[in-house]
């Protein structure tokens, strides 16, 4: 028998308080079905608790494309394509009515001579959409005008230059009021990967003002928050880079750290704020490794503990046998993290309070805290129909869960509550 | 040498007939032995006869995938030095671009047009290398143990040079016992490191081959082969191609007559904007399937024959007929064969004539000579029907 401690018990209160005034501003959102889960007991030394399974709400499906990549604004979601499904490309950027649980396609754009459209963000101000475009070499970046967030019109799509090669992922970044996208480039045959920062000042030309070789082989996600760059730079690691927090800039960071996971294949980061414990020392970092994708997947869950940001180090991992993690969204109010994890379905791990702290039953071999001993493991959610998912990208909104599935399109779920 | 062509495949892809018509495999190649010293070089022309690939069900490789990628202009430029033999042993050292000593002879030098789709499993080819061979021989019988250190890089480009940093950083060592002058046994190993980038940082292949061989010129050819790639990271292996391969070819009154057996696992990667060409490399170590080739091709050539007024020409019409399956290896995959060439099973046809002007060398990519044999008389097969 074991009983929440009273920081848990808080925390989860403070928790249930900022989720209700969430749901309170999410205007016409539904209010979905949401699964409550137990509180952690992250140094608890008994069998970990079985995660329970999100409520199924939803699916758009698309059968004709494979789908990569999902953002959600409101009432609308915006999901990419990629790569050749029985010969057609993946060209396409969906756009969905998400306001009701069932997401109904209402439009799309294809962009020219992609082969896949990878990340898709709307900014801010929800004024402009940036889409990533492979293939080499008509790798480039498209820039939609969102003032009929249902009607995207594009106001630029790049060719030629250092994107050619592939902007294998993108993301829109404020920093000092400046809106950027940060662009990470495929490695070509002698051209090495490289990330390019390009200021949206005027969406309409777009300007270079940093560009640096990065990653080994591969540069692939980067986060940015409070003047920090995380460049997830496989086989190097993380960067952690000043863009501003400390002197630093856009057009000049300067390299503060590198965090080095184990088994490297940094994929993609995020930097967790936590407002209930006031929190901002972990990162998680995704680990891909080597797969089949539809079939097959590897890679980890890494959180690293950044409280010096000169000298990183990785507490805890989650591991899940014969599936590997993909792109993470976190519900920081409730303290979730959202881990896309391909045939693995959708993980949910508990990502308040201490990840690194644990009992020696609780640790790997090598010292880590092993989030599934924790019990941190909390939820799973894999569509619905029982159907083999492989997903690519999640996002949590104040409206629901959206899992992009690469084989059959985007699923809505109930987020998880404390 | 070269070949005229045309090709009909049904389907190529999406359900498509393509036909085509080429001058493939068009290759100047020219030897010469001063004392000890033997120079074995080729041009291959197919850069500017060849751009977009021949279509060739399975094939992939350097860039593209169903259509053979066309060779590097050096082909082959090596130089060789052999000692005098004592009590049977021979010393070779050799340097170069040129084939590894890895696998089996080139398919150019083989009875068929269309290559094999272990190709890559089978050969390592237009690398820059140095090679140091010991060979020991009694009569037509020998043992030769072949060792050599080479740049790991694939050729980007018909007309794009090794990267010379890389040289040495893979290597391959080859067994080869020859019991009897028709039969050769080979079986050799190789690490290649990052071929599908050439900054490096790509998966590195530990490949295994072997192979019997049995050639009795003009008459009877037979070759059975099995191959193997790994590609890993580090000491980890993370996916495995495995091939084998039957071929064998007779001759009667000049008529010869050949059929080809061939099962091999093909990575399958993303395809570009053309459908027939794919990125060097694994995106993010990422493949998108392992599909499984099965083909059987028969080839029935006419005697050879010569241009009237052209001296030392030699013209072998031919007709050349595969059947290919395809099979999905892992599922779900999201590269379906049935779905992406819109049928599993492909046909081939291919007619053409085989044109070549003096005497053509037997075999390609041995730089170290058979016990008892001078580089004068090392012609081709083809040449022997």
């Amino acid at each position: 028998m074991t009983y929440a401690r009273p920081r848990h018990m808080m925390g989860a209160i403070a928790s249930a308080l900022l989720a209700t005034a969430l749901s309170a501003c999410g205007g016409s959102d539904p209010a979905p079905t949401q699964v409550a889960v137990t509180p952690p007991r992250d140094t608890t030394p008994t069998t970990p608790i079985a995660p329970s399974v999100l409520t199924h709400l939803g699916q758009g499906a698309v059968p004709e494309r494979y789908t990569a990549e999902v953002w959600v604004r409101g009432t609308t979601a915006y999901t990419t394509t990629w790569g050749t499904r029985a010969g057609v490309r993946g060209n396409a950027v969906k756009i969905w009515d998400v306001s009701a649980n069932q997401p109904q396609l209402v439009d799309s754009v294809i962009v020219a001579n992609a082969t896949t459209t990878g990340d898709v963000q709307v900014s801010d101000d929800g004024s402009l959409m940036l889409v990533a475009i492979e293939s080499n070499p008509n790798g480039g970046v498209a820039i939609y005008s969102m003032a009929n967030p249902r009607a995207p019109q594009l106001i630029t799509r790049t060719t030629g230059g250092e994107l050619q090669y592939g902007v294998h992922t993108a993301e829109l970044a404020r920093v000092n009021g400046v809106l950027y996208a940060f662009c990470s480039i495929d490695p070509a045959n002698g051209v090495p990967a490289r990330l390019v920062v390009l200021d949206l000042s005027t969406p309409s030309a777009p300007r270079t003002v940093w560009s640096q070789q990065m990653g080994t082989p591969f540069i692939h996600d980067v986060f940015v928050r409070d003047g920090l760059l995380f460049t997830a730079e496989w086989t190097d690691g993380v960067g952690i880079w000043d863009i501003g927090a400390q002197g630093g800039s856009v057009s000049a960071p300067r390299l503060l750290g590198r965090a080095r996971t184990v088994g490297g294949q940094a994929h993609n980061v995020w930097w967790v704020h936590d407002p209930v414990t006031q929190s901002k020392k972990y990162l998680l970092v995704g680990q891909e490794g080597p797969g089949s994708i539809g079939s097959s997947s590897i890679g980890d869950v890494h959180v690293v503990d950044i409280s010096n940001l000169a000298a990183p180090v990785e507490v805890a991992v989650y591991s899940v046998p014969g599936a590997g993690t993909h792109n993470f969204s976190v519900d920081e109010a409730r303290g979730f993290a959202y881990a896309a994890y391909y045939n693995g379905g959708v993980r949910v791990l508990d990502v308040r309070g201490e990840l690194g702290t644990c009992q020696t039953a609780q640790k790997t071999a090598d010292g880590r805290c092993n989030l599934t001993s924790m019990s941190r493991h909390r939820a799973t959610y894999s569509g619905s129909g029982g159907v083999p998912v492989y997903v690519w990208g999640v996002h949590w909104s104040a409206s629901g869960l959206f899992a992009s599935d690469m084989l059959n399109g985007l699923w809505r779920a109930a987020p998880a509550v404390r | 040498m070269g070949t005229g062509l045309l090709t009909t495949a049904n389907p190529a892809l999406l359900g498509r007939r393509y036909t085509e018509g080429y001058l493939t495999q068009p290759n100047l190649m020219g030897d010469a032995t001063v004392g000890p010293v033997r120079f074995t070089g080729t041009l291959n022309f197919e850069g500017y006869t060849l751009r977009r690939g021949e279509l060739n069900a399975g094939i992939y490789g350097e860039g593209y995938a169903d259509r053979r990628h066309p060779h590097t202009l050096v082909h082959e430029a090596m130089l060789a030095l052999a000692t005098p033999t004592r009590a049977g042993f021979r010393l070779t050292v050799a340097g170069g671009k040129g084939f590894t000593p890895y696998g089996t002879d080139d398919p150019m030098m083989r009875p068929f047009v269309k290559y094999p789709v272990n190709h890559h499993h089978a050969q390592i080819l237009e690398r820059v290398q140095l090679l140091g061979a010991v060979q020991f021989a009694r009569g037509d019988r020998s043992v030769t143990v072949e060792q050599g250190w080479f740049n790991g890089d694939e050729p980007v480009g018909p007309f794009t040079g090794p990267q010379w940093s890389r040289v040495g950083d893979s290597r391959s060592t080859r067994l080869t016992v020859a019991p009897h002058r028709a039969i050769e046994w080979q079986v050799s190993r190789a690490f290649v490191r990052s071929p599908g980038l050439i900054q490096g940082g790509a998966f590195d292949h530990n490949q295994l081959s072997s192979s019997l061989r049995y050639d009795v010129p003009d008459k009877r050819y037979a070759l059975l082969e099995i191959a193997r790639t790994d590609e890993s990271l580090g000491a980890q292996r993370v996916f495995r191609f495995a091939s084998a391969l039957v071929e064998t070819s007779m001759v009667h009154r000049g008529w010869a007559f050949s059929g080809r057996a061939e099962r091999t696992d093909r990575p399958e990667s993303e395809r570009l904007l053309d459908l027939f060409r794919i990125p060097n490399g694994h995106v993010d170590f990422q493949l998108v399937g392992v599909t499984r080739w099965s083909i059987g091709t028969v080839q029935l050539a006419a005697p050879r024959t010569g241009i009237p007024r052209l001296r030392s020409t030699h013209v072998t019409p031919f007709v050349e007929v595969a059947r290919a399956t395809a099979r999905a290896l892992r599922t779900p995959a999201v590269f379906v064969p049935a779905e992406f060439y819109g049928s599993d099973t492909q046909w081939s046809v291919s007619v053409g004539a085989r044109i070549h002007v003096g005497t053509m060398r037997r075999r390609m990519g041995h730089y170290v000579l058979p016990a008892g044999i001078r580089s004068s008389n090392f012609p081709s097969a083809h040449t022997h029907r």
